[in-house]
């Protein structure tokens, strides 16, 4: 004989499965993730071929200028886009350079201090791109390398000397993680943001599913029925467990998309700049390390699944439990904006009692388990204190639940909640 | 006062008590409901039948007193295998078909998904639902759905139906084919547990009764038994006389304390309550003396909506008097 909770699980997936928006989600939304990729690639590369115009006024002592717009002509951006240079004397009128900007005639303007290179004085860019970082930073780095060589010049070097002067010192950061394992340090925090980003989102998006399946069990009364044949621990975990199941399918589905579309990887790659494919392998991450972020994972939305059920059981329209639902997704949201502090300092004792406490932990641990080695009764004390939070809840949420259910027409208070749970 | 049923009771309740913040919707309730027994739970709103029912179900827990069900059983899972319930708020999910919410509903009770599948196609059938097996339930017309409601409660061939409010929200037509639904279970040897506030269904129906009234018993028995008792606390009689007009025969209440009223039909016929003690053959002998011709001289059967109004306010006003008492 089935056990109540597996026939409700089963009925939350296959429901779930079959509707529209499943199936939409499933499939849709990594083809609009990609299109969306794909047009801001498109939107960035119309620009190449282009050229950015603008005028150099140099007042230089030294007469650098045309250096630094060599050195500008010779910068090249990936998608192919240039500066073109005119030199201007330094009487020239800034007012009417200025007009030039606003017509659109001129990219914008460039003035060279006449202590430039003796004492390091301001070079001002007025321009319609200040606002571009990448023609922002090629206009960087050319003025640079003009200024430097000029002062290297004047210190009496030679090219070669300054060169060998300026020869940059290579330096990598490996972050050393728990398995043991050294991987590139920004392909790590680029893994940990991602993966503690999906879990926020898989949290939020399937805790709401939990609870809006409550809802439509009040709002259509089949609850009075269900309730009669099914203890309301029963349908709380089947329902938690349905959901979480087609989450979990969603996320399988999304996983073998990427994985077909990885095997384009090379191509699309080469296609999009040509970068070398490899500096973006992502960090392998351990077998024990998977099951530990999984386990988290299924923790936080269980907890999460369990609180958001409570929410539908003591709500009795979907307005009231969208206000209802609000103090819990602070608590959530409150745990994904520490993203930073764990980043920072994966160590530090702010880190630990974030991804100790049960509310925080399921989105921060993770994080943290990919960026820093972390003590092993550290992970089992917040496991443990997780899984705590879970029974907890989800023993609150049957009860709450099985009052909850029948009460229909008047929302309810914090203080009749408490009492649901005592009386329960 | 009223004999004890001598057959094992599929759902007895023993000075049963729920409270609820700020009141007491049972209080002390004791009843028992004998296998194949169509059993009425009658009482104004707010008596706490439906109370009684949800504990019944184990969808609320009592506060005091004990539950048994078929025999041995505390509500629970095990019992609720055996129990179909149709709850006042009624209602399916919207978005599944027919024929899955019913399999769904059946499952939960422990049935076999293969083993109900040839159940639902003949009640749907039978119910001339054939048509909208794979339709979705919020397609389907209001009375569709109610009858879907009632093979949920039958399909899993409970031993124990219990109906909260059966009829109400019915049209006359579903109405009916509950009501042969409810007779063909009776038939078929299952108990029939079934509240209602409409008099006229329970006496159609019911074999047994239990009246409540301020979330407590006001009596128990069979239909026959709880009749005859209500008869005979009254000392009322229904006299039928050959004249048909005119003015009541003055016999008929010259004696103070007497009440006469004109019952309904073809005239003639008058209802007559005598004060306690007062004897009957002192009346009949008053109406032979006057000369009228007599057709017709019984003593009254209360109707069970008399009854009921009856018990109601006497209980209402002991209550009444009881916490007068008190103050």
């Amino acid at each position: 004989m089935r056990r109540a909770w597996f026939v409700v699980a089963r009925r939350e997936y296959m429901e779930g499965a079959r509707s529209k928006w499943f199936v939409f989600t499933c499939l849709l939304a990594p083809v609009l993730f990609v299109a969306l990729l794909g047009f801001t690639a498109w939107a960035q590369l119309r620009g190449g071929g282009k050229t950015a115009r603008l005028v150099l006024i140099d007042e230089t002592r030294e007469a650098i200028g045309n250096d630094v717009a060599a050195a500008l002509e010779a910068g090249q951006l990936g998608d192919g886009q240039r500066f073109a240079v005119d030199l201007a004397p330094p009487a020239t009128d800034r007012g009417a350079l200025a007009r030039r900007v606003e017509v659109g005639e001129l990219d914008g303007y460039l003035v060279l201090p006449a202590d430039v290179v003796a004492r390091g004085g301001r070079v001002v860019y007025r321009g319609a791109n200040a606002s571009s970082n990448i023609d922002m930073a090629i206009l960087e780095h050319s003025l640079r390398t003009a200024i430097v060589a000029s002062r290297a010049r004047a210190l009496g070097l030679s090219p070669a000397q300054a060169t060998a002067l300026l020869a940059p010192v290579p330096f990598e950061t490996r972050q050393a993680t728990v398995a043991g394992a050294e991987v590139n340090a920004g392909a790590a925090f680029a893994l940990a943001y991602v993966v503690s980003f999906l879990l926020y989102i898989g949290i939020v998006l399937y805790g709401v599913t939990v609870m809006r399946s409550v809802l439509v069990e009040k709002s259509s009364r089949v609850m009075e029925v269900v309730v009669a044949c099914a203890r309301p621990w029963d349908l709380m975990l089947g329902k938690v467990l349905g959901i979480g199941m087609l989450g979990i399918t969603q996320l399988a589905v999304w996983m073998a998309l990427a994985a077909v579309a990885s095997t384009f990887q090379g191509p699309l790659l080469a296609h999009f700049g040509g970068t070398d494919a490899a500096s973006l392998a992502l960090p392998s991450v351990g077998a024990g390390l998977l099951v530990i972020i999984v386990l988290f994972f299924l923790g936080g939305y269980f907890l999460y699944a369990a609180i958001f059920a409570a929410v539908g059981a003591a709500n009795e329209s979907e307005r009231d439990a969208q206000q209802a639902q609000m103090p819990v997704m602070m608590v959530l949201t409150a745990a994904s904006v520490c993203f930073p502090v764990i980043s920072g300092a994966p160590r530090d004792s702010l880190a630990v009692v974030l991804t100790t406490l049960p509310f925080s932990s399921p989105v921060l641990m993770p994080m943290r388990l990919l960026l820093t080695p972390v003590p092993a009764w550290q992970v089992a004390l917040s496991l443990a204190l997780l899984l705590g939070a879970i029974v907890l809840a989800l023993w609150c949420a049957a009860r709450i639940f099985r009052v909850g259910i029948l009460m229909y027409g008047k929302r309810s208070t914090l203080r009749e909640l408490l009492r649901w749970v005592r009386e329960g | 006062m009223m004999a004890p049923f001598m057959t094992e009771a599929v759902v007895a309740l023993s000075d049963v008590t729920k409270r609820f913040a700020g009141h007491v919707a049972v209080r002390g309730l004791s009843l028992s409901v004998p296998r194949g027994v169509l059993y009425g739970l009658l009482g104004p709103n707010g008596a706490g039948k439906t109370t009684t029912i949800r504990m019944i179900n184990d969808i609320v827990k009592p506060d005091a007193g004990t539950i048994t069900l078929f025999g041995a059983l505390p509500p629970g899972r095990a019992a609720q295998r055996r129990i179909g319930y149709l709850p006042e708020e009624r209602g399916l999910y919207p978005r599944m078909t027919v024929r899955r919410v019913l399999s769904f509903l059946a499952e939960l009770r422990g049935l076999g998904r293969a083993e109900v599948a040839p159940k639902i196609t003949r009640w749907l059938d039978r119910l001339e639902l054939g048509r909208w097996a794979d339709a979705k339930v919020e397609t389907l017309s209001k009375g569709m759905q109610q009858k879907v409601q009632f093979i949920a409660t039958v399909l899993h061939e409970p031993d124990l139906l219990i109906l909260d409010e059966p009829f109400s929200g019915l049209d006359p037509l579903n109405a009916d084919v509950l009501r042969d639904i409810v007779r063909e279970q009776k038939k078929a040897g299952k108990t029939i547990l079934f509240s209602t506030h409409l008099m006229e269904h329970a006496e159609q129906l019911c074999d047994a009764l239990c009246i409540m009234a301020r979330a407590q018993r006001v009596l128990e028995g069979s239909l026959a038994d709880v009749k005859l008792h209500a008869r005979d606390a009254r000392n009322a009689y229904r006299v039928e006389i050959a004249r048909k007009t005119g003015e009541p025969p003055a016999a008929l209440s010259m004696r103070p304390g007497v009440a006469v009223s004109r019952a309904p039909g073809n005239g003639g016929a008058y209802d007559v309550e005598l004060p306690p003690g007062e004897s009957a053959s002192d009346l009949l002998r008053r109406l032979v003396d006057s000369g009228e011709e007599i057709v017709h001289f019984e003593r009254s059967v209360p109707t069970l909506h008399q009854i009921f109004v009856d018990q109601v306010r006497r209980h209402d006003e002991s209550a009444a008097a009881g916490g007068a008492a008190h103050a």
